[in-house]
Parts: C-alpha cells; sequence; structure tokens
C-alpha cells in the first residue's frame, strides 16, 4: 500500500468496521426478544455476522498499522471514546419496532451488499479476500430482509403503516452512511476501494425500485445533507458506555 | 363391578393388551413414533416434559443474553451470541417432538406466559457478573448434558432426535463456560474474586436442576418404566458431583458447602442439605427474576403480535391471488 | 389470544453429495420462501448441509409400521375421485434410532396409493418402522445456486464448535 493512501485507507476501514460493530450490537439487542422463536435465530445470525465482519476489517487495520492481529481490534473496540468511531449515525439508533429494525438492516445490507461486490475485485489483496468471505453471508442478508420488507410492507395496513415510518425515519440518514469517506476517490483511483458514484448507483438501482413498485411505499423527498462520520448522535456513548464497561473496569486483565 | 357390560370388558382388554405390547416395544429398545399407539399417561408426560425442556431453553435465552452487549472482547461476544441463538434453537427442536404429540406451538406459548406452564428455576436468578456466563456454562449445562444425555436414549423418537442434536451442541456450550471460568480462575484478583463469587450463587440452583431427591419425585417411577428417564433425578446429580468438585478444587475454587467431603468407601462427593424450601419458593414464582423473565417474554410476544399477523395476512393474499 | 405462529414445514437436509436427505425437524413460517431460509437458520448453523427442502408439514402422510399392521390395506382412504398420477418421495425410518430418509418416488393418484405402492416397491427384508410419502410437487428446494451463500460461512465459524476450545488440555496441566 502506498503510504499517500494510508490516511484514506484508514478512514475507509473504520467506517467499514464501526458501521458493522455498532449495528451489529443493535442487532444483537434481539437475542431473546424477537417476534417469533426462527427470528430469533435467524437475526442473531444476522449480528453474529455483522460483528464478525467488523472483527475481520479491524484485522486488516491491525495489519495495515503494524500491530498485533489478534490484540489490536479488542483495543479498538473497547478502549476507543465515541469521537473516534467513524460509523454512520443510522446505525446508533435504538431498534424502535420490528419495522424500524427490519428496515434498516435492509438498507445497510443492501449497501453492503453492493459494496462488498465491487471490494472483492480490490487491488488490495487481504481486502479482495475478505471482502469475498463476507460477500456470501451479506448476499443472505440482504435476501433475508428484503423478504421480510416486502411482507411487511404488503401485510396489514398497520404493518404498512409502520414500514412507511420506518422509512421516514431511516432517510434522512441515509446520505451520511453512504457518502463517500475522505479520499475515497484516491483509493478508487488506486483500485482499492470502489468508485463511490458506481456504487451508490448500483444500490439506487436495486433499492429505489424494490420501496417503491414492490413495497409501495412512498419514497421521502427532502433528505438532509451528509454529516461528517465524525458527528454522532448521543446514543453511541451509550453505546460505547455499556460495551466496554468490563475491559475498561479492569484494563490489564485477559478475558 | 357387576354391572359391567361386556363391551367395556373388551376395550379394557384390548386396552390392556396395548399396553402390554407397548412396554415390550420400550423394552426391546424401540423407539415410539408419532401415529404408534401409545398410554395417554405416556403422552401427558411426554408433552409436560418437552414443553417445559423448550420454555427453559428460550427463557434460558434471557440471564446470558443480556451479557452479549457487555462481553469483554470481540471473540467472547460472538461465542456468546452463538450460544444464545442455539438456546432458541434447542427451543425450536423441542417445541417441534412436542408437536408430533399433537400440540400447538400457540398452545405451549399461551400456557408459559400464562403462568401455567414450568421452566427450569434455574433461570429465575439474575445474572450479576460476566463470570456468571462462564459457570452458567460450565455448570448449568454440564448439569443439562447430563440429562439430556440420558434423554437422547428415549423411548420416544423425536424427543430423543432432538436430544442427540442438543447434546451434541450443548458440549461447546459447556466448553466456552469452562474456558471463561479457567481463564478468570487464573487471571487478576479482581477475576479470581468474580468467579468465585459465581460460583457461590450458582452452586445450588444448579444442584437443584437435577430436581427433586427421589423419594420426593412421584413422575420417576412411570419415566423409567416407560423409557423416557434412565436415571433418576439423584443419580445424575451425584455423577454430576464426582466431575465437577474434583475440577473446581483443581481450578483453586472453593464450594459453598461447609460438608462437602470425599467418601472414600463409596468413591463418591457427598453434600450437605440441598435448600429444597428456596426450591419450591421458587417454582411457586418467588424467585429473584421471575417476574423480570416473564414480563420479558409477554413484552416479546405482544411486540410481535403485528408482525406475525401481517406476514400470515400478506401469505394469504399470495394464496388468494 | 388469537395468537398465530404461522404454519410449520418440515425440513429435510441432504449432507453430503450422493447422500440421501433425511428429515432434521420442522420450522414455523409463513410461507414456503421463508421457511426455507428459517431451515438454513435452524438446522445450519454449523456445517451440516449441501441442500435443503421444505415441506408443507400438512402435505405429509405418514404411517408407522403399527399403524400398517392395525388396517388393511382397503382401509386405507384411497380417494375416491381419481386425478391424474403423479410423483410422490418415499421415505421411510428404517433403524430405530434413526430418522425419515428418502428411498425414492412412487406415481400415484392419492397419498394413500403413493403409501401402499411405497410399502410394495420398498419394503426390505426388515420392515421400516414407519413411512412418509408426499407429492414431489410440494418441495421447495434452495436453488443449487445459493447453496454457497447459504452452507459455506458456517464452515467458518470455528469458535462455535467445542472443539475450539482446548479446556481438557488446560485441566490437565492445572492437575500435574
Amino acid at each position: 500500500m502506498d503510504s499517500s493512501l494510508l490516511h484514506d485507507f484508514r478512514e475507509f476501514l473504520f467506517a467499514l468496521a464501526d458501521d458493522e460493530l455498532i449495528l451489529g450490537h443493535r442487532a444483537s439487542e434481539w437475542c431473546g426478544h424477537a417476534p417469533v422463536l426462527e427470528e430469533d435465530i435467524a437475526f442473531a445470525n444476522i449480528a453474529l455476522d455483522e460483528i464478525g465482519h467488523a472483527a475481520a476489517w479491524y484485522s486488516i487495520l491491525a495489519e495495515v498499522e503494524g500491530q498485533d492481529p489478534d490484540l489490536y481490534p479488542d483495543q479498538l473496540v473497547y478502549f476507543r471514546s465515541a469521537e473516534d468511531f467513524r460509523n454512520a449515525q443510522i446505525v446508533e439508533l435504538p431498534n424502535g419496532d420490528w419495522a424500524f429494525t427490519m428496515l434498516r438492516q435492509y438498507l445497510f445490507d443492501a449497501a453492503e451488499k453492493t459494496r462488498l461486490a465491487a471490494l472483492k475485485r480490490s487491488a488490495y489483496q487481504p481486502v479482495a479476500q475478505v471482502a469475498e468471505k463476507m460477500l456470501r453471508e451479506e448476499l443472505y442478508h440482504e435476501r433475508h430482509t428484503r423478504l421480510w420488507v416486502l411482507r411487511l410492507s404488503r401485510g396489514t395496513e398497520e404493518s404498512h403503516r409502520r414500514m412507511q415510518s420506518a422509512l421516514e425515519a431511516c432517510w434522512p440518514y441515509m446520505a451520511q452512511l453512504l457518502a463517500p469517506t475522505s479520499g475515497l476517490s484516491r483509493l478508487a483511483g488506486a483500485g482499492v476501494a470502489p468508485e463511490a458514484q458506481t456504487w451508490l448507483a448500483n444500490w439506487q438501482a436495486t433499492v429505489l425500485p424494490f420501496l417503491e413498485t414492490e413495497c409501495g411505499l412512498i419514497l421521502p423527498t427532502e433528505i438532509p445533507p451528509a454529516l461528517e462520520r465524525s458527528v454522532h448522535t448521543p446514543h453511541l456513548r451509550v453505546i460505547l458506555a455499556e460495551m466496554q464497561s468490563l475491559p475498561r473496569q479492569e484494563p490489564e486483565a485477559q478475558w | 363391578m357387576y354391572g359391567t357390560t361386556t363391551g367395556e370388558i373388551d376395550e379394557t382388554q384390548e386396552e390392556q393388551e396395548r399396553l402390554l405390547a407397548f412396554e415390550a416395544r420400550i423394552a426391546r429398545g424401540e423407539k415410539i413414533e408419532p401415529g404408534d399407539w401409545m398410554p395417554a399417561e405416556y403422552r401427558r408426560q411426554l408433552i409436560r416434559m418437552i414443553s417445559q425442556h423448550a420454555h427453559s431453553e428460550i427463557v434460558g435465552q434471557l440471564p446470558e443474553g443480556a451479557w452479549i452487549t457487555r462481553a469483554p472482547s470481540l471473540r467472547r461476544k460472538m461465542i456468546l451470541l452463538a450460544k444464545v441463538q442455539d438456546e432458541a434453537g434447542h427451543g425450536q427442536y423441542l417445541y417441534h417432538a412436542a408437536e408430533t404429540l399433537g400440540v400447538r406451538r400457540e398452545e405451549m406459548l399461551e400456557a408459559l406466559l400464562a403462568g401455567k406452564a414450568k421452566y427450569s428455576n434455574v433461570f429465575n436468578y439474575p445474572t450479576l457478573t460476566w463470570a456468571d456466563v462462564g459457570v452458567i456454562g460450565y455448570l448449568v449445562d454440564f448439569a443439562a448434558i447430563l440429562n439430556q444425555t440420558m434423554l437422547a436414549r428415549c423411548s420416544y423418537g423425536p424427543y430423543a432426535r432432538a436430544m442427540v442434536r442438543i447434546c451434541a451442541e450443548e458440549n461447546f456450550h459447556k466448553k466456552q463456560g469452562q474456558d471463561i471460568v479457567i481463564r478468570l480462575a487464573q487471571g487478576t484478583p479482581c477475576q479470581r474474586a468474580m468467579v468465585q463469587d459465581a460460583i457461590n450463587r450458582w452452586w445450588q440452583p444448579t444442584l437443584m436442576m437435577f430436581g427433586p431427591p427421589d423419594h420426593d419425585s412421584p413422575n420417576t417411577p412411570i419415566l423409567k418404566r416407560w423409557g423416557i428417564k434412565t436415571k433418576t433425578n439423584d443419580e445424575l446429580r451425584q455423577v454430576f458431583l464426582d466431575t465437577i468438585v474434583p475440577e473446581l478444587h483443581a481450578l483453586g475454587l472453593t464450594i459453598p458447602d461447609p460438608d462437602l467431603r470425599y467418601d472414600e468407601g463409596s468413591g463418591h462427593w457427598l453434600i450437605g442439605p440441598i435448600h429444597w424450601d428456596e426450591f419450591w419458593r421458587v417454582v411457586r414464582g418467588e424467585g429473584p427474576c421471575n417476574k423480570e423473565r416473564m414480563a420479558a417474554r409477554i413484552q416479546a410476544h405482544e411486540d410481535g403480535r403485528w408482525v406475525r399477523q401481517a406476514l400470515a395476512a400478506y401469505a394469504q393474499k399470495q394464496t388468494a391471488a | 389470544m388469537n395468537d398465530t405462529q404461522w404454519r410449520r414445514f418440515e425440513v429435510f437436509v441432504q449432507e453430503k453429495p450422493g447422500t440421501p436427505y433425511l428429515d432434521v425437524g420442522s420450522v414455523h413460517a409463513p410461507d414456503a420462501e421463508m421457511a426455507l431460509l428459517n431451515a438454513r437458520d435452524v438446522f445450519a448453523r454449523r456445517p451440516a448441509a449441501i441442500s435443503m427442502w421444505v415441506v408443507p408439514t400438512t402435505a405429509i402422510y405418514s404411517k408407522t409400521a403399527q399403524e400398517l399392521n392395525d388396517l388393511y390395506f382397503e382401509q386405507l382412504q384411497l380417494d375416491a375421485q381419481a386425478e391424474d398420477a403423479e410423483p410422490y418421495y418415499v421415505f421411510c425410518k428404517a433403524k430405530s434410532a434413526g430418522t425419515q430418509t428418502l428411498l425414492g418416488t412412487v406415481e400415484a393418484i392419492s397419498p394413500a396409493q403413493a403409501m401402499q405402492q411405497a410399502v410394495a416397491a420398498f419394503s426390505g427384508e426388515k420392515a421400516p418402522f414407519a413411512w412418509w410419502v408426499f407429492p414431489v410437487r410440494y418441495v421447495t428446494p434452495n436453488d443449487p445456486q445459493d447453496a454457497d451463500s447459504l452452507y459455506a460461512p458456517a464452515h467458518e465459524k470455528s469458535f462455535r464448535m467445542s472443539t475450539d476450545f482446548h479446556t481438557y488440555t488446560a485441566m490437565r496441566s492445572l492437575k500435574k
């Protein structure tokens, strides 16, 4: 890796990893509380995969920074402060109802799937290898959440109403999730990451017709501009306080 | 007696012959399958046991699930998520086994949420520290494995098959717990104190998991006769003690029982009294977390109602179209 | 309480290439497409399958050896109105501790007739303990193209295998 790209590459990897970690955390909160037993199992699977993806991206960060791949990921998860996290705000938001949870997961998975399909061809081999494995799981997540979003949108009046509200709640946060991280175009130029415009166009081409035509939802027209990924909601601090409590209480300990 | 009609005699005789044939099949080690003749009491006992067992897995997601978001490393987090996910899976296998006896999952869940069905008492205790996750895996799941290994050989085919599947996965549950306990027992003073405290709190509830002593366990004789259980509560409890006591000692942990001693003559570890008054209090719903556990399950069920209805409605529309 | 846990679908798994499909249990789902995904999450959390089928539980016609003994075949309700014959899958449980295993197919006009033919065609030296038959058209299989995304990831999750924990070694070294 060209050292002039290092800063941009780190920003990109932190965005990928932190999104997965925080969304995985939210998904894991459903464990034992899902609407039906089969979904307790299925959604735990999604949570597990997302956290696994986070771990894989953190390992690549360890490699890039010359750190110990066994220790560094946990350092990043448990000993960073909120202002150093680079996840998008949408993954921090509380789970809300099952409609919000499923729709957010679908929007995220669709973005993830499109991005991984491109990252599979990354010029940076470790990224290409990890992306290929993750893509298998993400194809499944996207399929699962897509089935759910369609069924909830076309189920009962109540479920349709809830899906429409969920869409309105998610939409203002999408710009930040989909915006290119700083210096992404330089990474794309080096063949390390996908061109932002291309994967955004791919995402739109799959997601928008699905939501509008297949699901019969009305897309909000107002889209606020994307915030920097260093700007968080208050929820992130609450998540981290919980997630990091034990290692911070006993920093020398091994678990 | 005098008024017995011939028809009834025939019926009783036929029932008797059926019962003898049924018991002969069990004695031969054959599995009973759905559709086969079985005594009404056999069916009743199985539904009772299997649904209780399923409920225990479902409620059992909660105490450990509470630590997923606080697990102290990414690896432990993934292991714990996988474990709690397995528990939901085990509940699923078990409800299936009960369904083959003609009872619907809707009914079983309704009984649980209405407080009419039991589940394992051990899940009515709180998980106060991370060490509890280790101790539950190590002690509680080991106790469960002993019971389940026995049930994997039981006479009802679908229950036995569910158990074979479950036992294979429970071994992971126990070992991940034991792995945490070993790590904590060899860790910092704070970690060692944490794990000793967890052993102190979970010791009695774990011993109670095997059920009341044999002289106070009215169902055991019929369950043994029909090949549902092959060992008594006290027998299984003894196997547990003889394995786990030396292991905890090797880890430098103590067991909260002043009467605990090794009996050279029998080669068994003997314990002081189990707190059966507490056991029955918790069974009656007065344990530290009974209300909290039920409230969590009821809320998930109620919050999920519109979701289940929406998907049923969608499926109906698709069929109609 | 007016609750619905949805319909039940029986789940059949092929563990390795060339081995017969086996019954592993059931899942609840509103439709076959979701049943297939649920089946994957319930029954293939660990490496366990290369392919799966789901079949509505109500479509399965089952008889144990004992039930067949108690009945004469004439008593099996052969459907009066003969429809076109169609293929049925035949499963049986041959071993006491076994599970329903795919044997092959028969052509029949009704489940009862399929059962009759199954027993005639597939009874070996030792009579099976129980039989299942159902029309082939009720099977929803996973698309073979999806198999990789459905079943390969389980191979990567070594942390959920008991073999990943070296507790025996750890305990042995303590006792020394």
